[in-house]
């Protein structure tokens, strides 16, 4: 039955079963990942014997110290160990602080305390070869077959100690004593090893050994630094504090005898020296003198002999410059003639220009006029033949004018005739017509027309007509005839009309013609006259030109002699110079030749002065420094008076001390996030069963009523959560345990060569977190099964009444309300009514954003650090360590070098720590610049990181930074305890706290150093801007800086910076699990929620689909709740997160640093804009169920 | 050409290696504005041809038209509209949303259509008109079945489907609904299918389907369909 129930309700099952692992898997992995590491830590010390205590004495050590320790009770194993530190030069011509230890040639690494384990390489087999400290990756490491120079800078007592002179690299070996990068402080160089390597202890020529290690019998079985641990071992390390009291004098005494004893004889050589020195000074310094006496008179007689050379020159230059004159002013003339020369000829030219253009013009003129007389005697020949034309026509027209008249006369005639005939016709026809009795009949036509229309008629006189009607006819033709006649004529007398007005026309042009000739010919005279006054005068001009032709020539000839003269005067002023340039030239090789042998003579004297200078310097630099030697011993000595062991423990045993602070930074964090999942595991079992069980309503009832009792029915609730939540916590195991320690040791593996990490299955957290998930889920599971158990089956049967609609407040805002959709009211109303998935879902969804914001916000906190130190913060960008000036100044190079910067100052550096009353004591850095107001100004800014208020700092004024002041607790004006190197314990008043994120820093004013040490402080460092150079001229500039004699260490900022890049890249590991796990938590509350809202509104859904919807208007209808939760859980996770990323930065910051503690809004923007991406997946995802609900559902009655 | 057909219609459904037939070449057809009851035992198949005829199932032979239009043949989008624009529903469990008022979940189906009629209005025709902001949860029974009924026809589609509107109603009040029903019916001229096991009802009609074992068994005219207040069952 429960297999059937999983089965069907795949999703339900689902959501428990993940938020269980979800929840188990992280409570058990990060609350594993501490005991794992610790456990790690602590087999790899034990497998390889890391001490439990290390024993210093400021007398050394020796064997009969060694054999008491071993004699104490719980004490395992005892080695002695010689080492020491000194300086050496890598192949990179660095020079870094190597501490080089002594192996036993016999045991090398298979030591009874922090055993050796050779990692490549092989062992030293002769003297000069090492083995080195295996490293991580981003430290530099030294390679098999380097070799490291022994440091010239070293002090003469390590020279003594510490034979060879070159290392060559033969092996790497581990040494649990080095696991962590982070290395003891020193006193020689910078105060930083950079490298540890092993040599046989033959290459120590020292009698005694510099350290104990021991370890503990029975502490190897317990884990390091835990109580048991203590149990242990404290009693052990107290007995060897007790043996110390007395054991510490047993070397001293012997110690002091010998030291003094050299002593006495160093002195006594120094004092043969200096005497030895001082007389070979004085021989040295005669020598010099008279040399210099030569050099001067060599130098008096050159100086003679140059005077009066100078002024036979002095003589040939004036003549010279006279000679030079005169040929000037003969230039001058010649100029002169030659401009007059030019002036004439111009002259002469535009005469003769001119006369060609009269010349030019008069023949011009001649050929005009030639033009007109042609063509007025043409005009004149045309006239006459149109007179003669017209004469010819006028003759014509007179003949034709009496052939007219003539033809006139006749056509007269005959009309006269023709009426005669006419008359005598019709008079014999109205004869004839009387006779018939016709009357009225005027004309023979009338008849004929009467007799044509009567034949009567004309039966009657036909006879009669005949001769009329003939003579009738012989008239018409006459007349027609003579109208033929007449009409010609009218015709000719036209044309006559019209000829003579042609012959009158020609007349009228012919005398215009005329009075036209008449003027040509007048304008022709004129003409001719002008032409010949013009060939007079050009005659007259022509001659004038000729004549000024001869007296140009003339003048050029005149020329052209002068010339010639000029240049034979320059030649010879030429010569002249040359002459003089040549004896001068000759004197100055002669008297630079003199000069040359002086300097030269001076120079050599120079050198022999300056080889004398240097070797008196470095002689008495020698017995100087042999002093200092002697003196230092002698101080040395009194120092040691008081003999002193230390003892320490694995507190104070700065591998076992870090690896124990950054375990307990681990726990701190795996005790927040599992918080957040324990909640929603429960809030999301609450509201997943509630369905479940109002879903299975009607079946409790029929059990209820079948007579099973409640505990029977709630059984199969519990046991489906039970199973849900066993299987899901046994997957969270299994991943939590193996995935979440092993990240978190990444992380950690830029501190530390990281062991092996052992995860083992960890019973106890197995059964802590799987039982507490459970205990939650089963009892929000038996809370509802009660709730539905309490009523009676009768109850149980019927269908719970649906959960009544409620009015919300929005509802009374109108304004608000009546603008929303359906879509929108139902969202908002549902939003409210099922309260426990509104809490489940925006807890879970906020879980989900403030894991992204705390994951983004790490990830900004780290990366403003580096900007901020070393470009904003730190104005300068160059240390260069040097040798403390009173005991060596600074050589000329090494100044010559930082005066090419932008700036320099001396400032004194020492490492130290601060307390306030006893509490807890930070590490720092003890600066000490000489100029505190410029240092202030320029170097370092001063300033607060919240609001940025500058922070005075200056004579008299002691400034901490603020993570080391928060570490100790310290505000502005307490009085803090201030710890130099050699233990020197101060007070001080604290002037103000300063921004600041690497390492820690207490900037002392030199004047209140002075004053609370009483000392000055040792101006070992230079630092310097140099502009922020590219890497190219750093690593040049640090070559140069390193070659120089006072210079001991040379560090850039920005490569400094670039380290501490690579460190932080591993941070980008946490923030990836972040996301991740917030992917994972808002994955499974958003796909509960909406699983939940699909099933239980399945039939809502049918009706939908059968109202008509679409698909998109019921995926919005159901998914808009969940995406308004999502963004309101988004919202609120803003918040949260910035809570949880302020409490992550403070328990991840690793010491030396301090987190930026500002998240950007870009990443709250990309944190809420993920968690909304999450929401939205989680929609998609579900819209393929919306898809599955079927419209038959609608049909169904109610659950 | 009849306004709603059913031609041969067949639906049936593969239970492992079995067929069975849940319509077996239904053939019917309903005029304009009919009053049309289909009567049969339970598993006689009323409800597949309720599915075909409201667009939530497909068949798998034969032709379905409903005003020339050929239903059968429409596909998931179309079918959509086809509820959307053309058929209102009427349930047996009324299938309100509970979280909106009367009167909105009458605006609800008005806001998907395309010429709905007023809800406010609507409501006050089925007779609530003062109750018109309460809650599905604080009407009776038949009050919601009305809202239901007044949701469907404020679409104002071109048939009414009502699926047992009777069946979870006492007696009286299921008579007051089916005279609601029947005045719509004649007042709007719209077209009634009824379905429902109660043969009483079928005295009301102005058609009557029978159907038995998938098929139709009868289909007979009343010409002279009774009131509802004189039918008893």
């Amino acid at each position: 039955m429960i297999f059937r129930s999983i089965k069907s309700s795949m999703g339900r099952f689902a959501a428990i079963f993940a938020i269980s692992a979800l929840g188990v898997g992280f409570l058990a992995g990060l609350s594993a990942a501490t005991p794992d590491m610790a456990l790690s830590g602590s087999r790899y010390f034990e497998n390889n014997r890391l001490a439990d205590v290390r024993v210093l004495s400021n007398v050394g050590l020796d064997m009969g110290d060694a054999e008491e320790l071993e004699r104490i009770d719980g004490v395992k194993s005892v080695m002695a160990v010689k080492n020491l530190d000194a300086l050496f030069v890598t192949p990179e011509n660095e020079t870094i602080g190597v501490t080089v230890i002594g192996l036993e040639p016999e045991v090398m690494l298979d030591r009874p305390v922090n055993r050796l384990t050779l990692v490549s390489g092989r062992l030293p087999e002769k003297s000069g070869e090492c083995l080195v400290e295996h490293t991580i990756e981003a430290v530099a490491a030294l390679e098999i077959g380097e070799k490291l120079e022994y440091s010239p800078q070293n002090d003469g007592d390590t020279d003594d100690i510490f034979l060879p002179r070159q290392l060559t690299v033969v092996g790497v070996v581990e040494n649990p004593y080095y696991m962590s990068m982070q290395r003891e402080q020193t006193s020689v160089g910078n105060g930083k090893i950079s490298q540890v390597v092993y040599v046989s202890e033959d290459a120590f020529d020292m009698d005694y050994y510099t350290a104990v290690y021991l370890t503990v019998e029975g502490a190897e079985g317990e884990i390091s630094m835990s109580d048991g641990y203590w149990e242990v071992a404290s009693p052990v390390v107290d007995r060897i504090e007790k043996l110390a009291e007395t054991q510490k004098y047993s070397r001293h005494g012997r110690v002091l005898s010998e030291a003094r004893e050299k002593i006495d004889d160093a002195w006594a050589t120094y004092y043969d020296k200096k005497a030895e020195a001082d007389e070979e000074f004085a021989k040295a310094e005669d020598k010099i003198a008279k040399a210099e006496a030569d050099i001067a008179d060599g130098k008096r007689t050159l100086n003679e002999k140059e005077t009066e050379a100078r002024q036979e020159i002095a003589d040939g230059e004036r003549e010279l410059a006279d000679a030079y004159e005169e040929l000037v002013q003969g230039e001058k003339d010649l100029e002169k003639g030659k401009q007059d020369y030019k002036d004439g000829k111009k002259e002469y030219e535009d005469g003769l220009a001119k006369y060609q253009d009269g010349l030019k013009e008069y023949e011009d003129g001649r050929a005009d006029y030639e033009e007109g007389l042609a063509e007025y005697e043409k005009g004149k020949k045309e006239y006459e033949d149109g007179e003669k034309s017209l004469s010819s026509g006028r003759r014509r027209l007179r003949e034709a004018e009496s052939k007219y008249d003539a033809g006139y006369a006749q056509y007269k005639a005959g009309l006269e005739q023709l009426q005669a005939g006419q008359e005598q016709l019709d008079a014999s026809a109205a004869a004839l017509a009387q006779m018939l009795g016709l009357s009225g009949v005027t004309s023979a036509q009338m008849l004929i027309d009467i007799a044509d229309s009567d034949p009567a008629v004309e039966a009657a006189i036909g006879a009669y007509l005949v001769p009329i009607r003939q003579g009738q006819a012989e008239l018409d033709e006459g007349r027609a005839a003579l109208e033929a006649t007449g009409r010609q004529l009218d015709e000719a007398a036209d044309q006559i009309s019209r000829g003579w007005d042609k012959i009158y026309d020609g007349e009228n042009e012919l005398k215009k013609a005329k009075r036209q000739l008449l003027n040509a010919w007048l304008t022709l005279e004129d003409g001719r006259r002008e032409l010949e006054e013009a060939e007079a005068e050009l005659e007259d001009a022509r001659t004038e030109l000729e004549d000024a032709k001869i007296e140009l020539e003339d003048a050029e000839k005149d020329i052209a002699q002068a010339e010639t003269d000029l240049k034979d005067g320059w030649r010879e002023y030429y010569d002249g110079v040359k002459e003089l340039e040549d004896g001068k030239k000759e004197l100055e090789e002669e008297v630079s030749k003199a000069r040359a042998d002086i300097a030269k003579g001076e120079a050599d004297l120079a050198e022999g002065k300056k080889d004398y200078e240097e070797a008196k310097a470095e002689a008495e630099q020698k017995l100087a420094d042999a002093e200092y030697e002697i003196r230092d011993a002698e101080a040395k000595l009194e120092d040691i008076s008081e003999p002193k062991w230390y003892v320490l423990d694995r507190d104070s045993i700065l591998v076992t001390a870090g690896f124990d602070s950054n375990i307990q930074k681990v726990a701190s964090i795996a005790k927040v996030f599992p918080v957040f999942f324990f909640m929603i595991a429960a809030l999301v079992c609450l509201t997943t069963m509630t369905r479940m069980v109002e879903e299975e309503r009607g079946l409790i009832g029929t059990m209820k009523a079948l007579g099973y009792s409640s505990g029977a029915i709630s059984s199969k609730y519990l046991i489906y959560a039970f199973s849900a939540s066993v299987t899901g916590s046994l997957l969270g195991l299994t991943v939590g345990f193996r995935v979440f320690p092993e990240v978190i040791w990444h992380a950690y593996g830029i501190m530390y060569r990281l062991p092996e990490l052992y995860t083992p299955f960890n019973v106890g957290y197995a059964a802590f977190s799987s039982l507490s998930t459970l205990a939650c889920i089963m009892a929000a599971t038996w809370w509802v099964c009660r709730e539905s158990l309490g009523e009676s089956a009768a109850s149980l049967m019927l269908p719970k009444a649906p959960q009544p609609g409620k009015r919300v407040f929005l509802e009374k805002i109108d304004f608000i309300w009546s603008r929303l959709s359906f879509n929108g009211k139902v969202t908002v109303r549902n939003l409210f009514r099922y309260k426990k998935r509104f809490f489940m879902t925006v807890v879970g969804v906020s879980g989900c954003a403030a894991l992204l914001v705390a994951g983004f916000g790490l990830r900004d906190s780290i990366s403003d650090i580096l900007s901020n130190q070393f470009e904003t913060l730190w104005g300068f960008d160059l240390m260069v360590g040097v040798r403390p000036p009173d005991e060596e100044p600074i050589d000329e190079r090494l100044s010559a070098i930082v005066e090419s910067l932008d700036g320099y100052m001396a400032v004194g550096q020492e490492s130290g720590k601060v307390s306030l009353k006893g509490g807890a004591t930070s590490e720092v850095t003890i600066y000490v610049p000489e100029d505190p107001n410029m240092f202030a100004e320029d170097y370092v800014l001063f300033r607060t990181r919240v609001g940025h208020n500058p922070v005075e700092f200056g004579p008299g004024r002691a400034v901490l930074t603020e993570k080391a002041s928060r570490t100790i607790g310290a505000s502005v004006g307490d009085e803090i305890t201030l710890e130099d190197a050699d233990g020197e314990q101060v007070t001080v008043t604290l002037a103000g706290i300063t921004e600041n994120y690497i390492q820690g820093f207490i900037y002392v004013a030199p004047d209140l150093y002075e004053s609370i040490f009483g000392r000055q402080a040792e101006m070992n460092m230079l630092f310097c801007r140099a502009g922020r150079p590219d890497e190219e001229t750093r690593e040049a500039l640090a070559r140069d800086i390193l070659k120089c004699s006072s210079a001991v260490s040379c560090t850039f900022t920005q490569d400094t910076a670039e380290n501490f890049g690579d460190t932080f890249k591993s941070i980008d590991m946490i923030v990836i699990v972040l996301i991740v796990s917030a992917g994972l938590l808002a994955f499974v509350v958003l796909y509960n929620l909406t699983n939940i809202n699909i099933n239980e509104r399945h039939k809502e859904i049918a009706t939908l689909k059968v109202l008509g919807f679409y698909e998109g208007e019921v995926a919005s209808y159901i998914l808009k709740e969940t995406n308004i939760l999502s963004a309101l859980g988004g919202l609120m996770g803003m918040a949260l997160g910035k809570v949880l990323h302020a409490f992550v930065v403070r328990t991840a910051e690793v010491d030396m640093v301090m987190f930026g503690r500002v998240i950007v809004t870009k990443s709250y923007f990309n944190a809420f804009l993920m968690t909304m991406l999450f929401s939205l997946a989680v929609s998609l995802f579900m819209l393929k169920r919306l898809k599955k609900v079927s419209m038959v559902e609608s049909l169904k009655a109610p659950e | 050409m009849a306004y709603i057909e059913f031609d041969r219609v067949v639906r049936k459904y593969i239970m492992g290696q079995q067929e069975i037939y849940a319509a077996r070449e239904v053939s019917f057809e309903i005029e304009k504005g009919e009053f049309c009851v289909i009567v049969g035992p339970s598993g006689a198949g009323k409800t597949t041809i309720l599915n075909i005829l409201g667009g939530m199932d497909s068949c798998d032979g034969g032709r379905v038209t409903l005003d020339g239009r050929e239903i059968s043949a429409m596909n998931g989008r179309e079918l959509t509209e086809y509820r959307r624009f053309d058929v209102g529903f009427v349930f047996q469990f009324y299938n309100l949303v509970q979280n909106l008022t009367a009167l909105e979940n009458v605006e609800l189906a008005g806001a998907i259509s395309r010429e709905p009629l007023d809800a406010a209005d609507t409501l006050k025709r089925v007779g609530l008109g003062d109750r018109l902001n309460n809650f599905p949860a604080q009407l009776s029974g038949g009050e919601q079945q009305r809202v239901s009924i007044a949701r469907a026809i404020a679409k104002n589609p071109k048939i009414l489907l009502c699926d047992e509107p009777t069946g979870a109603l006492d007696y009286n009040t299921g008579k007051t609904i089916l005279g609601l029903l029947q005045d719509t019916c004649r007042r709007t001229g719209k077209t009634v299918i009824v379905i429902t096991h109660n043969q009483a009802i079928t005295a009301m009609a102005d058609r009557v389907i029978a159907v038995k074992n998938g098929q139709v068994e009868s289909m007979r005219i009343n010409k002279e369909p009774l009131p509802v207040e004189r039918i008893e069952w």
